[in-house]
Protein backbone atom coordinates (compact mmCIF):
# COMPACT_ATOMS: atom_id res chain seq x y z
CA UNK A 1 0.00 0.00 0.00
CA UNK A 2 1.16 3.25 -0.78
CA UNK A 3 2.20 6.39 1.22
CA UNK A 4 -0.69 9.10 0.83
CA UNK A 5 1.54 11.72 -1.20
CA UNK A 6 0.49 14.48 0.69
CA UNK A 7 1.45 13.43 4.04
CA UNK A 8 4.46 11.21 2.63
CA UNK A 9 8.09 11.57 4.58
CA UNK A 10 10.34 11.29 2.08
CA UNK A 11 13.90 9.99 2.64
CA UNK A 12 16.78 12.12 2.08
CA UNK A 13 17.89 12.83 -1.24
CA UNK A 14 21.67 12.74 -1.52
CA UNK A 15 21.90 14.31 -5.10
CA UNK A 16 18.84 16.75 -4.45
CA UNK A 17 20.76 20.14 -3.81
CA UNK A 18 19.48 22.45 -0.59
CA UNK A 19 15.86 24.25 -1.83
CA UNK A 20 15.97 27.48 0.52
CA UNK A 21 12.52 28.53 1.27
CA UNK A 22 11.29 31.98 1.89
CA UNK A 23 7.61 33.14 2.56
CA UNK A 24 5.90 37.23 2.62
CA UNK A 25 2.84 37.72 3.93
CA UNK A 26 0.66 40.89 2.22
CA UNK A 27 -2.37 40.88 4.03
CA UNK A 28 -4.02 37.34 3.96
CA UNK A 29 -1.72 35.88 1.18
CA UNK A 30 1.48 34.29 1.37
CA UNK A 31 4.07 34.61 -1.63
CA UNK A 32 6.25 31.70 -1.43
CA UNK A 33 10.00 31.52 -3.32
CA UNK A 34 12.20 29.42 -3.32
CA UNK A 35 15.63 28.84 -4.84
CA UNK A 36 18.80 25.95 -4.79
CA UNK A 37 16.61 23.62 -7.32
CA UNK A 38 16.19 23.31 -10.65
CA UNK A 39 13.13 20.87 -11.49
CA UNK A 40 9.91 20.16 -10.29
CA UNK A 41 8.89 20.68 -6.65
CA UNK A 42 5.70 19.79 -4.36
CA UNK A 43 4.48 22.74 -2.17
CA UNK A 44 2.49 21.78 1.42
CA UNK A 45 1.29 23.40 4.09
CA UNK A 46 0.25 22.87 7.31
CA UNK A 47 -1.18 24.81 10.06
CA UNK A 48 0.44 23.10 13.18
CA UNK A 49 4.43 22.91 13.39
CA UNK A 50 4.23 18.83 13.66
CA UNK A 51 1.08 18.80 11.52
CA UNK A 52 -0.49 17.40 8.96
CA UNK A 53 0.97 18.67 5.51
CA UNK A 54 -1.46 19.06 2.39
CA UNK A 55 -0.51 19.16 -1.16
CA UNK A 56 -1.19 22.89 -2.67
CA UNK A 57 0.62 22.47 -5.78
CA UNK A 58 3.05 21.13 -8.40
CA UNK A 59 4.70 24.28 -9.61
CA UNK A 60 6.56 22.97 -13.19
CA UNK A 61 10.45 23.28 -13.19
CA UNK A 62 10.36 26.56 -14.51
CA UNK A 63 8.12 28.07 -11.87
CA UNK A 64 10.25 29.04 -8.23
CA UNK A 65 7.05 31.10 -6.70
CA UNK A 66 3.20 30.15 -5.03
CA UNK A 67 1.29 32.59 -3.24
CA UNK A 68 -1.29 31.08 -1.47
CA UNK A 69 -4.32 33.65 -1.23
CA UNK A 70 -6.79 34.53 0.93
CA UNK A 71 -5.99 32.45 4.16
CA UNK A 72 -8.08 31.78 7.29
CA UNK A 73 -7.20 34.36 9.44
CA UNK A 74 -5.65 34.50 12.67
CA UNK A 75 -3.58 31.32 11.66
CA UNK A 76 -0.15 30.29 11.64
CA UNK A 77 0.90 28.63 8.14
CA UNK A 78 3.81 26.31 7.61
CA UNK A 79 5.34 25.20 4.31
CA UNK A 80 7.95 23.37 2.89
CA UNK A 81 9.12 22.36 -0.50
CA UNK A 82 10.24 19.57 -1.47
CA UNK A 83 11.68 18.67 -5.12
CA UNK A 84 9.60 15.82 -7.51
CA UNK A 85 12.68 13.58 -9.31
CA UNK A 86 12.38 10.27 -10.99
CA UNK A 87 12.38 8.99 -14.41
CA UNK A 88 10.13 10.22 -17.51
CA UNK A 89 8.13 7.74 -20.20
CA UNK A 90 8.84 8.50 -23.75
CA UNK A 91 5.85 11.44 -24.41
CA UNK A 92 2.95 10.08 -26.10
CA UNK A 93 0.22 11.57 -28.29
CA UNK A 94 -3.21 10.51 -27.87
CA UNK A 95 -4.32 8.67 -30.50
CA UNK A 96 -8.04 7.35 -31.18
CA UNK A 97 -9.18 3.70 -29.00
CA UNK A 98 -10.31 0.93 -31.38
CA UNK A 99 -13.10 0.01 -29.19
CA UNK A 100 -14.90 1.91 -27.30
CA UNK A 101 -15.46 1.06 -23.09
CA UNK A 102 -18.60 -0.49 -22.13
CA UNK A 103 -18.85 1.73 -19.35
CA UNK A 104 -16.69 4.57 -17.41
CA UNK A 105 -14.68 2.17 -15.28
CA UNK A 106 -11.69 2.79 -17.18
CA UNK A 107 -11.18 6.52 -15.34
CA UNK A 108 -10.63 4.11 -11.76
CA UNK A 109 -7.07 3.77 -11.21
CA UNK A 110 -5.67 0.29 -11.51
CA UNK A 111 -2.61 -2.13 -11.52
CA UNK A 112 -2.98 -4.21 -15.02
CA UNK A 113 -1.18 -7.48 -14.36
CA UNK A 114 1.67 -6.82 -17.09
CA UNK A 115 3.82 -10.37 -17.02
CA UNK A 116 6.58 -8.64 -19.28
CA UNK A 117 6.86 -6.17 -16.78
CA UNK A 118 10.52 -6.09 -14.84
CA UNK A 119 10.72 -3.55 -12.55
CA UNK A 120 14.18 -2.29 -10.65
CA UNK A 121 15.16 0.70 -8.96
CA UNK A 122 14.87 3.65 -10.72
CA UNK A 123 13.10 1.89 -13.98
CA UNK A 124 11.72 4.23 -16.21
CA UNK A 125 8.22 3.56 -17.25
CA UNK A 126 7.56 2.70 -20.89
CA UNK A 127 5.20 1.60 -23.29
CA UNK A 128 3.07 4.43 -22.65
CA UNK A 129 -0.02 4.73 -24.56
CA UNK A 130 -2.80 7.80 -24.61
CA UNK A 131 -6.39 6.62 -25.89
CA UNK A 132 -8.91 8.86 -26.70
CA UNK A 133 -12.24 7.40 -25.30
CA UNK A 134 -14.47 9.97 -25.11
CA UNK A 135 -14.65 13.69 -26.27
CA UNK A 136 -13.19 14.56 -22.66
CA UNK A 137 -12.04 11.36 -21.65
CA UNK A 138 -8.55 10.22 -22.21
CA UNK A 139 -6.79 6.43 -20.91
CA UNK A 140 -3.44 6.58 -20.04
CA UNK A 141 -1.60 3.26 -20.02
CA UNK A 142 2.21 2.26 -19.13
CA UNK A 143 4.56 -0.52 -18.03
CA UNK A 144 5.74 0.16 -14.36
CA UNK A 145 8.88 -0.91 -14.58
CA UNK A 146 10.18 0.77 -11.18
CA UNK A 147 9.93 -0.90 -7.38
CA UNK A 148 10.81 2.22 -5.77
CA UNK A 149 8.54 4.99 -6.99
CA UNK A 150 5.62 7.08 -4.51
CA UNK A 151 3.88 6.93 -7.04
CA UNK A 152 2.95 8.28 -10.60
CA UNK A 153 2.55 11.92 -12.35
CA UNK A 154 0.43 11.92 -15.10
CA UNK A 155 2.02 15.54 -16.99
CA UNK A 156 0.93 17.28 -20.14
CA UNK A 157 2.84 19.40 -21.99
CA UNK A 158 0.23 22.53 -22.33
CA UNK A 159 1.64 25.94 -23.44
CA UNK A 160 5.40 24.39 -24.12
CA UNK A 161 5.91 23.30 -20.39
CA UNK A 162 4.75 19.52 -18.97
CA UNK A 163 2.51 20.28 -16.04
CA UNK A 164 1.42 17.57 -13.46
CA UNK A 165 -2.59 16.94 -14.02
CA UNK A 166 -2.72 13.63 -12.34
CA UNK A 167 -1.31 11.77 -9.20
CA UNK A 168 -1.94 8.11 -8.88
CA UNK A 169 -0.44 5.76 -6.34
CA UNK A 170 2.77 3.41 -7.05
CA UNK A 171 1.91 0.38 -9.02
CA UNK A 172 -0.74 1.94 -11.23
CA UNK A 173 -0.32 1.54 -14.62
CA UNK A 174 -3.80 2.52 -16.05
CA UNK A 175 -5.75 5.62 -14.99
CA UNK A 176 -8.39 7.80 -17.00
CA UNK A 177 -8.67 11.32 -17.18
CA UNK A 178 -11.31 14.20 -17.51
CA UNK A 179 -9.28 16.24 -19.94
CA UNK A 180 -9.83 20.29 -20.14
CA UNK A 181 -10.24 21.95 -23.60
CA UNK A 182 -6.47 22.78 -23.68
CA UNK A 183 -5.50 19.30 -22.79
CA UNK A 184 -7.26 17.56 -25.49
CA UNK A 185 -4.26 18.12 -28.18
CA UNK A 186 -1.63 17.89 -25.76
CA UNK A 187 1.45 14.92 -25.22
CA UNK A 188 1.10 13.82 -22.12
CA UNK A 189 4.22 11.63 -20.41
CA UNK A 190 4.30 9.71 -17.02
CA UNK A 191 6.63 9.64 -14.19
CA UNK A 192 7.90 7.54 -11.68
CA UNK A 193 8.15 10.04 -8.53
CA UNK A 194 10.08 10.31 -5.87
CA UNK A 195 10.19 13.02 -3.36
CA UNK A 196 13.73 14.92 -2.66
CA UNK A 197 15.07 15.98 1.04
CA UNK A 198 12.80 19.07 2.19
CA UNK A 199 13.37 22.52 1.85
CA UNK A 200 13.39 24.83 5.93
CA UNK A 201 10.09 25.08 7.01
CA UNK A 202 8.95 28.24 6.89
CA UNK A 203 5.69 30.11 8.83
CA UNK A 204 3.81 33.64 9.01
CA UNK A 205 0.51 34.56 10.77
CA UNK A 206 -2.22 35.52 9.37
CA UNK A 207 -3.46 38.98 10.41
CA UNK A 208 -6.94 38.65 12.85
CA UNK B 1 -2.33 24.11 -13.76
CA UNK B 2 -5.56 22.58 -14.44
CA UNK B 3 -6.24 19.68 -11.73
CA UNK B 4 -8.52 16.75 -10.45
CA UNK B 5 -9.40 15.07 -7.62
CA UNK B 6 -9.62 11.58 -8.80
CA UNK B 7 -7.01 9.47 -6.35
CA UNK B 8 -6.40 6.22 -5.39
CA UNK B 9 -6.15 4.90 -1.69
CA UNK B 10 -3.70 4.71 1.26
CA UNK B 11 -6.15 4.07 3.79
CA UNK B 12 -3.71 2.93 6.22
CA UNK B 13 -2.15 5.96 6.24
CA UNK B 14 -4.89 8.06 6.67
CA UNK B 15 -6.49 6.24 9.48
CA UNK B 16 -3.12 6.60 11.25
CA UNK B 17 -3.22 10.29 10.40
CA UNK B 18 -7.29 10.53 11.70
CA UNK B 19 -5.61 11.62 14.97
CA UNK B 20 -7.50 12.83 18.50
CA UNK B 21 -8.73 15.70 18.71
CA UNK B 22 -6.39 19.01 19.31
CA UNK B 23 -7.72 22.07 21.44
CA UNK B 24 -5.01 24.34 19.75
CA UNK B 25 -5.63 23.86 15.59
CA UNK B 26 -8.39 25.09 15.49
CA UNK B 27 -8.05 28.21 12.25
CA UNK B 28 -9.69 31.40 13.85
CA UNK B 29 -8.24 31.69 17.34
CA UNK B 30 -10.12 32.86 19.91
CA UNK B 31 -12.19 30.80 22.64
CA UNK B 32 -12.51 27.34 20.93
CA UNK B 33 -13.20 24.05 22.69
CA UNK B 34 -12.48 20.91 20.88
CA UNK B 35 -15.07 18.49 21.00
CA UNK B 36 -16.48 15.65 19.54
CA UNK B 37 -20.05 15.73 18.75
CA UNK B 38 -22.26 12.45 18.12
CA UNK B 39 -23.17 10.86 14.83
CA UNK B 40 -25.22 8.50 12.74
CA UNK B 41 -24.37 6.35 9.92
CA UNK B 42 -26.97 6.81 6.92
CA UNK B 43 -26.55 4.29 4.12
CA UNK B 44 -29.38 4.58 1.43
CA UNK B 45 -29.89 2.95 -1.97
CA UNK B 46 -26.39 2.14 -2.66
CA UNK B 47 -24.60 4.05 -0.29
CA UNK B 48 -21.97 2.15 1.58
CA UNK B 49 -20.30 2.89 4.58
CA UNK B 50 -16.87 1.47 5.83
CA UNK B 51 -15.76 3.66 9.11
CA UNK B 52 -14.46 6.55 7.14
CA UNK B 53 -14.78 5.37 3.62
CA UNK B 54 -17.69 6.43 1.36
CA UNK B 55 -19.08 4.70 -1.38
CA UNK B 56 -22.16 4.42 -4.25
CA UNK B 57 -21.73 1.86 -6.20
CA UNK B 58 -24.04 2.57 -8.86
CA UNK B 59 -25.00 4.53 -11.05
CA UNK B 60 -28.62 5.45 -10.11
CA UNK B 61 -29.55 9.05 -11.08
CA UNK B 62 -32.48 8.95 -9.17
CA UNK B 63 -34.01 8.30 -5.26
CA UNK B 64 -32.04 8.79 -1.89
CA UNK B 65 -27.98 7.78 -3.03
CA UNK B 66 -26.06 8.25 0.41
CA UNK B 67 -22.78 7.52 2.18
CA UNK B 68 -22.79 9.52 5.21
CA UNK B 69 -21.93 10.25 8.36
CA UNK B 70 -24.72 12.89 10.08
CA UNK B 71 -23.72 14.57 13.09
CA UNK B 72 -25.82 15.98 15.87
CA UNK B 73 -27.76 18.98 16.00
CA UNK B 74 -26.63 22.56 17.14
CA UNK B 75 -28.46 25.75 17.82
CA UNK B 76 -25.88 28.39 18.37
CA UNK B 77 -22.95 29.70 18.96
CA UNK B 78 -20.12 29.15 16.92
CA UNK B 79 -18.62 25.57 15.22
CA UNK B 80 -15.73 24.72 12.98
CA UNK B 81 -15.20 21.12 11.03
CA UNK B 82 -12.25 19.94 9.72
CA UNK B 83 -11.20 17.36 7.72
CA UNK B 84 -9.80 15.88 4.63
CA UNK B 85 -10.87 13.74 2.14
CA UNK B 86 -9.01 11.70 -1.04
CA UNK B 87 -11.11 10.97 -3.78
CA UNK B 88 -10.37 6.92 -4.60
CA UNK B 89 -12.70 6.33 -7.90
CA UNK B 90 -14.85 8.78 -9.21
CA UNK B 91 -17.06 7.91 -12.54
CA UNK B 92 -19.78 9.80 -11.24
CA UNK B 93 -20.47 13.63 -11.05
CA UNK B 94 -21.83 15.93 -9.05
CA UNK B 95 -21.95 14.24 -6.04
CA UNK B 96 -21.59 16.32 -2.56
CA UNK B 97 -18.87 15.56 0.11
CA UNK B 98 -19.74 17.77 2.97
CA UNK B 99 -23.20 20.05 3.92
CA UNK B 100 -24.38 22.02 6.23
CA UNK B 101 -27.97 21.56 7.12
CA UNK B 102 -30.07 23.63 8.73
CA UNK B 103 -32.54 21.27 10.18
CA UNK B 104 -35.39 23.93 11.10
CA UNK B 105 -34.42 25.60 7.90
CA UNK B 106 -33.93 25.24 4.44
CA UNK B 107 -32.59 21.59 4.86
CA UNK B 108 -29.18 21.33 3.00
CA UNK B 109 -28.08 25.51 2.89
CA UNK B 110 -24.52 24.58 2.43
CA UNK B 111 -23.47 21.48 0.29
CA UNK B 112 -19.72 21.44 -1.12
CA UNK B 113 -20.02 19.11 -4.24
CA UNK B 114 -17.36 17.56 -6.78
CA UNK B 115 -18.04 17.16 -10.66
CA UNK B 116 -17.05 14.71 -12.73
CA UNK B 117 -13.02 15.97 -13.46
CA UNK B 118 -12.68 17.83 -10.33
CA UNK B 119 -13.90 20.69 -10.05
CA UNK B 120 -15.63 21.86 -6.55
CA UNK B 121 -18.29 23.55 -6.16
CA UNK B 122 -21.17 24.68 -3.88
CA UNK B 123 -24.66 23.17 -5.05
CA UNK B 124 -26.84 26.17 -4.17
CA UNK B 125 -25.54 29.13 -6.41
CA UNK B 126 -22.96 27.06 -8.31
CA UNK B 127 -20.22 28.41 -7.37
CA UNK B 128 -16.66 26.94 -8.12
CA UNK B 129 -14.58 26.58 -4.63
CA UNK B 130 -11.71 25.10 -6.85
CA UNK B 131 -10.47 23.19 -9.78
CA UNK B 132 -9.69 20.32 -7.11
CA UNK B 133 -6.37 19.45 -5.92
CA UNK B 134 -4.04 17.65 -8.15
CA UNK B 135 -5.14 14.59 -8.55
CA UNK B 136 -3.88 12.01 -6.32
CA UNK B 137 -3.75 14.20 -3.43
CA UNK B 138 -5.63 14.74 -0.10
CA UNK B 139 -7.61 17.90 -0.02
CA UNK B 140 -8.37 19.66 3.61
CA UNK B 141 -12.23 21.31 4.20
CA UNK B 142 -12.93 23.84 7.27
CA UNK B 143 -15.59 25.50 7.61
CA UNK B 144 -16.47 27.66 10.04
CA UNK B 145 -20.21 28.80 11.37
CA UNK B 146 -21.54 31.35 13.51
CA UNK B 147 -25.18 30.61 13.75
CA UNK B 148 -27.31 33.36 13.09
CA UNK B 149 -24.01 34.87 10.90
CA UNK B 150 -22.17 33.63 8.24
CA UNK B 151 -20.72 30.13 6.96
CA UNK B 152 -17.33 30.38 5.70
CA UNK B 153 -15.25 27.36 3.49
CA UNK B 154 -11.98 27.04 3.54
CA UNK B 155 -10.54 25.26 0.91
CA UNK B 156 -6.78 24.14 1.59
CA UNK B 157 -6.57 27.20 3.73
CA UNK B 158 -8.21 29.71 1.64
CA UNK B 159 -11.50 31.28 1.85
CA UNK B 160 -14.10 30.19 -1.37
CA UNK B 161 -17.31 30.15 -0.37
CA UNK B 162 -19.07 32.41 2.20
CA UNK B 163 -23.10 32.79 3.13
CA UNK B 164 -25.37 34.30 5.79
CA UNK B 165 -26.33 31.68 8.06
CA UNK B 166 -29.82 31.91 9.52
CA UNK B 167 -30.78 30.95 13.15
CA UNK B 168 -32.08 27.33 14.40
CA UNK B 169 -30.86 23.90 14.13
CA UNK B 170 -28.11 22.69 12.05
CA UNK B 171 -25.85 20.16 11.66
CA UNK B 172 -22.69 18.40 9.51
CA UNK B 173 -22.76 16.05 7.29
CA UNK B 174 -20.57 14.40 5.01
CA UNK B 175 -19.38 11.47 2.99
CA UNK B 176 -20.70 11.02 -0.67
CA UNK B 177 -24.52 11.80 -2.09
CA UNK B 178 -26.29 12.14 -4.98
CA UNK B 179 -27.26 15.58 -5.84
CA UNK B 180 -30.48 16.01 -7.47
CA UNK B 181 -28.60 16.14 -11.04
CA UNK B 182 -26.19 14.02 -9.74
CA UNK B 183 -25.41 10.31 -10.21
CA UNK B 184 -22.17 7.63 -8.74
CA UNK B 185 -20.04 5.73 -8.37
CA UNK B 186 -17.88 7.46 -6.41
CA UNK B 187 -15.35 6.59 -3.65
CA UNK B 188 -13.96 8.88 -1.02
CA UNK B 189 -11.94 8.43 1.97
CA UNK B 190 -12.50 11.13 4.86
CA UNK B 191 -9.81 11.25 7.34
CA UNK B 192 -8.42 14.28 9.80
CA UNK B 193 -12.22 14.92 11.47
CA UNK B 194 -12.45 17.47 14.00
CA UNK B 195 -14.50 19.73 15.63
CA UNK B 196 -14.43 22.91 17.80
CA UNK B 197 -17.30 25.28 19.10
CA UNK B 198 -17.66 28.36 21.04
Amino acid sequence: MAVLASVGCAPADANAPGIHLSAALTGDDVTLTWDGHRGGVVVEFATEPDGRYTILDFPPADRSTFEHPDLMPATTFYYRVRPVTGPTSAPATPVPIDVAPADEDWIVPRTVPDPAAKPAPGGAPTNLLARTVAPDGLLLTWRDNATDEAGYLVEAEVGGDFQVVYVVDRDVNSAGIITQESERAATYRVRAYRFGAQSNVVHEQTPG
Amino acid sequence: MQRRLLASIAAAAALLLAAAPSATAEVEPGGWTSYSPGFSVQERGCGDVNDLTFTLTCSTASGDQRAERRYTTYTGGSRQFEGYFRITSQTGSRISLKQTFHETGSGAYFMLAVERGGRLYAVHGGTTLATGATVGTTVRVNTVHDVGGTHRTYINGSLKHTVSSGTGGFYDKFGSYRTDSGAGPISVVWSGIRFWRK
